[in-house]
């Protein structure tokens, strides 16, 4: 698959995924940057992949982990709900302006795990099995990690903020 | 159980309220911009520094110096076997088996105590002669200088 391909295939979508994930478009697009020049350096047998868009998700979520790795001393926004909200919301096309603010709001307040597992399934049209292969965890631990992310959004929506979720 | 179907219903109803969310199409001079820098990186990556430039032509004429020294010596070397054994010695055996037949003759006129001593002597000589060639010219040399009290 050329380079040209991948992206109009799996551009947008990763683009997406990798600007929630750090907080930052600036970042995300250095980390997209970095992932297409990681499949341009390796010839990459797409045919004998089962599950190209899992693997996919699975080489951004480890380039995105090894980005804020070398950050880690540096202010994330990723850590700081509210330029996460702006980025979201920037990000995201809602029914209406107030809409989107609440689910920025409310998506951003989750723990980061939660909000992964929401954003694929919802936003990136990942399936339990695809998130679980691309996470490095069980089918049963995304599912719950996916209802648990569910419930507290709907909680921050409906201003029962809860603080203490089980993850 | 009423409790968790209603929860259920709950939670199908914020999921279809969460379907109504799409993301947002990425700017379009991103795909632009990522394919370029790809372009210019994997040019970067390829291309030599002008230090690995430099060892790579210095390599390349020390290649270059080592095979065409190793010409010269090679053809050296053949001149100077030529001139030692001339070709007609190595190459006619006609020659050699004459020779060989007329020292032939001579051996067998020699006593056993002789051939022995020659046998004796012809071993000492052997290994300076196999430094010049191998073969039936130098048993026949060796035979030769024996005979002729060299």
């Amino acid at each position: 698959m050329k380079l040209e391909q991948l992206y109009d295939r799996y551009g947008e979508r990763l683009f997406h995924y990798l600007s929630v994930k750090l907080g930052s478009l600036d970042d995300a697009e250095d980390v997209l940057q970095e992932i297409f020049l990681r499949f341009a350096r390796y010839t990459i047998r797409w045919k004998f992949i089962r599950k190209p868009e899992a693997f996919i998700f699975r080489v951004a979520r480890n380039e995105a982990n090894r980005f804020l790795q070398n950050k880690r001393n540096q202010k994330l926004n990723s850590q700081n709900p509210g330029a996460l909200q702006d980025i979201i919301q920037e990000t995201i096309k809602g029914p209406d302006q107030g809409s989107t603010e609440m689910l920025a709001r409310a998506l951003a307040k989750l723990p980061d795990e939660q909000r992964e597992v929401i954003v694929l399934k919802v936003f990136e049209g990942l399936t339990f099995k695809e998130i679980a292969s691309a996470c490095g965890l069980s089918i049963n631990t995304v599912a719950s990690r996916y209802r648990y992310g569910l419930a507290a959004m709907k909680a921050i929506m409906e201003g029962k903020d809860e603080r203490n979720q089980p993850r | 159980m009423k409790e968790t179907n209603r929860d259920e219903s709950a939670d199908r109803n914020f999921e279809s309220f969460l379907s109504e969310f799409r993301p947002k199409p990425a700017p379009a001079w991103l795909k632009e911009r990522i394919l370029h820098r790809l372009g210019e990186q994997k040019h970067l990556e390829s291309a030599f520094t002008p230090a690995m430039r430099r060892i790579a032509i210095f390599c390349l004429v020390f290649i270059a110096l080592m095979l065409s020294a190793e010409l010269i010596m090679t053809k050296s070397e053949t001149r100077r076997i030529q001139a030692l054994w001339p070709p007609a010695a190595l190459d006619s055996r006609q020659p050699v088996e004459d020779e060989f037949s007329s020292i032939w003759a001579e051996w067998s006129g020699l006593s056993t105590y002789e051939k022995s001593l020659f046998s004796l002597r012809a071993a000492e000589k052997k290994t300076s002669h196999q430094s010049q060639g191998s073969g039936v010219y130098w048993q026949i040399k060796i035979l030769m200088e024996e005979l002729n009290g060299s």
